[in-house]
């Protein structure tokens, strides 16, 4: 371990094989190297696309967003009020590219959705790799960074999913590469603030990851005008940021008041009022159980990962991702804090190349210098990279082979299938946010109240009584129940009036089994 | 309203292509390591030119006057003459100026006879009886360092170099209220934005230390006699011929001056300077440079730079007019767009007066940050009424000559004392 503390003294030497002249005028990526990069992600991008509506269940979040970015179509942030539960960057982008396939006659659903996520994951891993070549990992180590993060089950898994977070991290790394730009110029400088304000209007969780931006813009901007980087950098970030509440003060929603919602609500439920996952280290917590659920998927990656982030940070060149790493297993260990599941994405590429970083570090420490250029060196390289690798590939391929076979959404399929054919289209039907556009394209009324609902607004929406529905459950002729209902229900639901049509509702159908099972149920009022 | 949101949309796009365009010329010398790097000072070479200095007068005052010539005559170099230019129905100065000459043998006075009295007809009955390789002009009331002509001449030893401007910088932050970002005005120009002109092949020269080869000059007819900004237009001849210009920055070597003493005197000098651009842009030498893009380029450098005054004027217009008139969300958001480099800009300057600050010495106060900001409406309004002075003079084909007057605030200037 203290080979790997003292680091510092032993990237010296490594930084200067690097001709920093030869790596200026290189272009994007070196022809037989573009190509070890396009392999690789072909790869991650047919590992991803194989099953991908099929793996995982459509969760009610990745159907949230596509209904907003559907809405927008209409000049709409969401069919219903928008409440200011996140900043709208995130599906404003879905709709940029959901909208020309609607105008070519594909309707937005969650399963096409995840198309444009596969995008993102590509574009992110791209992103990775050149990151990782100018936080000055080898070629070969960045490769093994790209496929270390790209074929791990957990980011597969989160990767396929409609999350904001997808969407806002090609923002974030392209923040840090701007930052970490080996030519140093101003307008790089400038545009990682505007990349990671980008990101925070896409998902505001992402401004944690601001000070690592801002200590690669320290460290790797020109010292004559580094005051001018960090200027420009951080104005940037602030006055695109600052759009948010702009648009909050425009509609006269920034601050609480009676009657409509405001900004100030949005801020005060995510950050206060929002009930916490407890402690990762406390038994039986939601936290730990969402820690649980990753180790489930990888075990490898976030906890190689978070150590990793701890030793990098004694790496000057690795120092950006780990400052990322830290801050963000900080926040997540953070007790009483709202830990969900898609939180683990952002960390992950810094967590990938944490690791690579490290072991790249302590191998060049071991490794005499003169092997390192020579054809030796390189297959050196190549062999310790699958050795590092070997130990994952049993149990990834198990799981990644799990998740590109496993037809999880059929059950999801076939209700839609039977509700279409079998359900007048008069109906009001509580349902998970993923099911709601589909149904909308089958002919169900588009107002949100009465065909399909989102069932939780039965209770949150104020609207949902004064306006729609007065007779609450009452007015609800039938109720879909999955996984994602089923954990909001029971004796202590916040959602009391949900939990009334189903206690009052019978079985008609039901599909699937445990996890993936979903019923459909006639209320009777 | 659509066709309204519409004539906002294009306002505001192109409100945010002038200040962003405006922003990144200002910040030519920042914007990378290889531009910082190209604008450091170089070394001093031995003497190989020769230089005629001619410092055009007009009504000076003698202090001002002589403490320039003194100045002059202390160069290190080891061959030059200095002409002092005067028009000869101006008495008072030329007898000022017999006495200032008396001083030192390399210093002669040349009287322009001509009817017409103005800057540039005084500057080319000077040419005619300058005798050395190197021509340079000075303004009456520019306090230059020794070693300028030396480094001048370094710099004409370059490869295929027709024209050096040196750089010129006001250094009296406090004496009126629009001083300070005069100041930083000149610094970015002189320190900044030139470079990058000279960079992209065309550059209105300044009129103040600037040097051009004697021979290259009498070819080229010297300089324009009836044109108001006589530097700026032969700089526009010099670049569509494809002369090589060579700016120098060195705060060791820059060439003091002080701001115009009033508001008053600060519109007349801006409107003068803007009726030039005007008359240069009639004049239309700039549409004999080779591409389209260097074309356009001239275009923009001689007349859309005084659009960006206007622009802080419309800015707030279209702000309120969005907000007022029930636009749709997007457009009333994307009003505020040119809100971003405009902002970006008063950052920077801040930076780059903190910059100019260490650079020459002189100290700026807490206070003196604060008021860049502030009086940036100000400076802007300022601008604003010059260009629209500018216009009607140019619509009435009055051409007269405003000059500025000289009171020598900048001899008196605590930093220049520290300096000496």
């Amino acid at each position: 371990m203290s080979t790997l503390i003292n680091a510092p003294d032993l990237t010296a030497p490594t930084l200067e094989r690097r001709e920093p002249s030869s790596l200026r005028q290189r272009p994007f990526l070196g022809r037989r190297r573009g190509l070890a990069v396009a392999l690789c992600l072909t790869l991650i991008g047919s590992v991803q696309l194989v099953n991908l509506g099929g793996w995982p269940v459509f969760g009610d979040d990745e159907g949230t967003y596509v209904a907003q970015a559907w809405a927008t179509f209409g000049g709409h942030l969401a069919h219903y009020t928008y409440w200011y539960d996140h900043p709208p960057g995130g599906w404003l982008q879905l709709a940029f590219f959901l909208y020309p396939l609607h105008l070519l006659g594909l309707q937005p659903s969650v399963s096409l959705s995840r198309y444009v996520m596969v995008g993102y994951t590509l574009l992110s891993g791209l992103l990775i790799y050149r990151l990782g070549r100018t936080l000055r990992l080898s070629h070969w180590a960045a490769l093994a960074a790209l496929l270390l993060w790209g074929l791990s089950p957990l980011v597969i898994n989160e990767g396929r999913e409609v999350l904001l977070d997808n969407i806002a991290l090609p923002w974030v790394l392209g923040s840090l590469l701007l930052a970490t730009s080996t030519r140093r110029l101003l307008w790089e400088h400038c545009a990682s603030g505007l990349c990671i304000a980008v990101a925070v209007l896409t998902k505001e969780t992402t401004l944690v990851i601001f000070p690592a931006v801002l200590y690669a813009v320290w460290t790797h901007s020109y010292r004559p005008t580094r005051r001018f980087s960090i200027l420009g950098a951080a104005v940037l970030t602030v006055l695109v940021g600052l759009t948010y509440p702009l648009f909050a003060v425009m509609k006269g929603e920034l601050l609480t008041g009676s009657g409509h919602v405001s900004l100030q609500q949005g801020i005060i439920f995510q950050l206060l009022s929002r009930p916490g996952s407890g402690s990762v280290l406390t038994a039986g917590t939601a936290a730990q159980s969402v820690l649980m659920s990753w180790l489930s998927l990888d075990p490898v990656l976030p906890v190689m990962g978070a150590l990793a982030g701890v030793l990098a940070l004694f790496v000057r060149a690795l120092r950006p991702a780990a400052i990322a790493v830290v801050v963000m297993v900080a926040m997540a260990l953070r007790p009483g804090g709202y830990l969900p599941s898609m939180y683990v994405i952002v960390l992950l590429p810094f967590a990938a190349l944490s690791a690579v970083g490290v072991v790249e570090v302590a191998m060049r420490a071991v490794q005499p210098l003169d092997t390192v250029r020579s054809h030796a060196g390189t297959a050196v390289n190549i062999a310790l990279c699958a050795l590092l690798l070997l130990p994952f590939v049993p149990n990834w391929a198990s799981r990644d082979l799990h998740e590109m076979s496993v037809p999880a959404n059929d059950p999801y399929n076939r209700a839609i299938n039977y509700m279409a054919s079998h359900l007048s289209r008069h109906t009001r039907i509580l349902v998970d946010d993923a099911y709601w556009n589909p149904l909308v394209q089958r002919g169900w009324s588009s107002d949100g109240w009465s065909g399909p609902i989102w069932y939780f607004k039965l209770d949150l929406d104020p609207i949902a009584f004064t306006q729609h529905l007065p007779n609450t459950w009452h007015s609800v002729n039938y109720i879909v129940v999955d996984q994602a209902v089923l954990t909001n229900l029971g004796p202590h639901t916040a959602l009391p009036l949900v939990n009334q049509a189903y206690q009052h509702s019978t079985l008609i159908q039901q599909w699937g089994a445990g996890q993936t099972q979903v019923q459909l149920r006639k209320v009777t009022g | 309203m659509p066709f309204a949101a519409t004539i906002l949309v294009f306002i505001t796009i192109a409100l945010s292509l002038i200040a962003t365009v405006t922003l990144v010329w200002m910040m030519h010398a920042w914007l990378s390591p290889r531009s910082y790097e190209a604008i450091q000072a170089g070394e001093t070479l031995p003497a190989q030119h020769s230089f005629s200095v001619i410092v055009p007068c007009r009504t000076e005052r003698e202090e001002v006057m002589a403490e320039t010539v003194r100045r002059l005559v202390n160069q290190s170099h080891p061959d030059f003459e200095v002409l002092i230019s005067l028009g000869d129905d101006d008495l008072e100065t030329i007898s000022t100026a017999r006495r200032v000459a008396a001083s030192d043998p390399r210093v002669r006075l040349s009287i322009n006879h001509d009817p017409v009295k103005n800057k540039p007809r005084q500057l080319n009955t000077a040419l005619a009886e300058c005798t050395k390789e190197i021509v340079g002009v000075m303004d009456a009331e520019s306090l230059t360092e020794p070693g300028l002509l030396s480094r001048v001449d370094t710099s004409f030893s370059g490869d295929q170099v027709d024209v050096v401007q040196g750089a010129v910088q006001l250094v009296n932050l406090h004496s009126t209220w629009f001083s300070l970002r005069n100041c930083l005005e000149y610094r970015i120009w002189f320190r900044s934005r030139l470079h990058g002109h000279a960079e992209r092949g065309f550059i209105p020269l300044g009129g103040n230390t600037v040097f051009i080869r004697r021979a290259l000059l009498e070819e080229m007819g010297g300089w324009d006699g009836d044109c108001l900004t006589e530097d700026c237009e032969l700089g526009v001849r010099l670049s569509a011929r494809g002369k090589r210009t060579v700016c120098v920055y060195d705060p060791a070597i820059v060439t003091r001056e002080e701001t115009p003493d009033t508001t008053k005197s600060f519109i007349k000098q801006r409107t003068r300077w803007a009726t030039g651009f005007m008359q240069v842009l009639s004049k239309g030498e700039w549409k004999r440079l080779p591409t389209l893009s260097d074309r356009v380029n001239a275009f923009w450098l001689l007349s859309v730079q005084y659009m960006a005054a206007f622009a802080g004027l419309v800015l707030p217009i279209s702000i309120v007019t969005a907000l007022l008139g029930h636009f749709p969300m997007p457009v009333a958001l994307l009003t505020f767009l040119p809100l971003l480099p405009t902002t970006l800009t008063v950052a920077f300057e801040l930076l780059v007066l903190h910059e100019f600050g260490a650079d020459l010495g002189v100290r700026v106060r807490a206070w003196d940050y604060l008021w860049l900001v502030v009086c940036t409406p100000l400076y802007q309004f300022a601008l604003i009424v010059a260009s629209l002075r500018a216009v009607i003079r140019f619509a009435g084909g009055n051409f007269a000559w405003e000059k500025t007057q000289h009171i020598g605030a900048h001899l008196s200037n605590p930093a220049e004392v520290a300096l000496q």
